[in-house]
């Protein structure tokens, strides 16, 4: 073999070389058309479900529950419409001074199994409170869930993304959607 | 003295205890919080304190009242308590029944007086059989009594509701609710949540609890 020949088969080696091991690295990606127009697509989907909608609130005050009506941006992802509507309750709250200010839901998942993982940035009531008041803040906002139709079955309480520590209410367990309280 | 001997006299021992235990009705009553764990703030005092000092003069008072009945508390001052102690504490001495006291601060009059029993499912933990010989997970142990739990936690409810026994609380009801005290106790057991207006109101309740173990037990 003439050293050109093998000159040029040595360089033709290493840049078929270089090029997998850019591949490997994802240095370099390759992306088929097809896959390109499924994403567009998607996002043309996902743009087009956003409504408006209506929907209720629920908190016990003067020993009975009080209802109020919000409009928001309903989608179709579930757990952008939990974030929304927990969101909302926690304003109403704060303004009904039911519970402390700037509580937040940092994230919503819900799982295949129809579990919703609610995570706040802090404590959803006072340590102060009775066991009694602290039931009802929960089931208020089990309650509003429940009747603005998402699908879910029962309720993990984190807070920072850990188990919502608490010295009367076990919240190790998943709660069920339609509370522990069928009175009040 | 031979190990077959020393084996013998505790087995002779532990045969007269049980002995003497049959027909004694025994109360395990677990006072709120502990060396470490302070409470809620009620006025100036802390809930450890005010529900020991409850839990002391109820077992004063049934000790007094009844030759039947053994009472034993979950704590002494200072002590601390770790997650499932009573629990496991109560099903080794197999507890007839099981108290748990907590008080808050209220406000309103009169104050409210709750109750609580365990319950981990709302639905299916009613469906739930019995059977001795099955190994129950902890937060399953409230299924082996759960019916007399409820019928007990309704006399407790009926005689606070009753104004010529509880003239100064205003029962809101028996709730069965994942309350974590009550967590992995196998006897029937209720928690009594007192709102307390005043920090000496807790002496109020010390009749309706009497009046009510005291129908418990016939």
């Amino acid at each position: 073999m003439k050293p050109l020949n093998i000159v040029i088969i040595t360089t033709l080696c290493f840049i078929t070389g270089l090029l997998i091991h850019a591949y490997h690295k994802e240095w370099i990606i390759i992306l088929l058309p097809q896959q390109t127009i499924d994403y567009q697509t998607e996002t043309e989907n996902t743009d087009a479900t956003f409504t408006q909608k209506k929907i209720e609130l629920f908190f016990w005050k003067h020993e009975q529950w009080q209802t109020e009506q919000n409009s928001v941006i309903w989608s179709s992802d579930m757990s952008h419409n939990v974030k929304t509507i927990t969101n909302n309750w926690l304003m109403l709250l704060e303004d009904e001074k039911i519970i402390d200010t700037d509580i937040q839901l940092s994230s919503a998942i819900i799982t295949s199994n129809k579990e919703l993982f609610l995570s706040f940035n802090k404590d959803l009531y006072d340590t102060q409170d009775s066991t009694y008041s602290k039931l009802l803040i929960v089931h208020g906002l089990l309650k509003t869930i429940n009747e603005n139709k998402i699908p879910v079955q029962s309720v993990r309480f984190l807070v920072h993304h850990q188990t919502l520590i608490d010295d009367h209410l076990n919240f190790s367990i998943s709660w069920p959607i339609t509370g522990y309280i069928t009175k009040p | 003295m031979s190990i077959k001997k020393t084996l013998y006299l505790a087995t002779i021992l532990c045969m007269s205890l049980q002995t003497l235990s049959i027909g004694q009705f025994t109360i395990m009553i677990d006072p709120a919080g502990d060396a470490k764990h302070t409470g809620r703030l009620i006025k100036d005092t802390l809930e450890r304190g005010i529900s020991l000092q409850c839990a002391e003069q109820l077992k004063a008072t049934i000790t007094q009242k009844f030759n039947n009945v053994r009472v034993i508390l979950t704590r002494v001052p200072g002590e601390t308590i770790q997650p499932l102690q009573n629990a496991s504490f109560a099903n080794r001495l197999g507890v007839d029944l099981y108290v748990s006291l907590y008080f808050y601060n209220e406000e309103q009059a009169p104050a409210h007086v709750t109750l609580y029993h365990y319950l981990d499912n709302p639905i299916v933990d009613f469906w739930h059989q019995p059977t001795n010989l099955l190994l129950y997970q902890v937060n399953q142990a409230h299924l082996a009594n759960l019916k007399t739990t409820q019928k007990w936690g309704q006399i407790l409810l009926e005689v606070l509701q009753d104004k010529t026994c509880s003239k100064c609380f205003h029962p809101r009801g028996l709730f069965g609710i994942p309350f974590t005290p009550l967590l992995g106790i196998k006897a029937p057991a209720i928690a009594v949540e007192v709102g307390l207006k005043n920090k000496q109101d807790w002496k109020h309740i010390i009749d309706p609890l009497i009046i009510a173990i005291e129908k418990i037990m016939l």
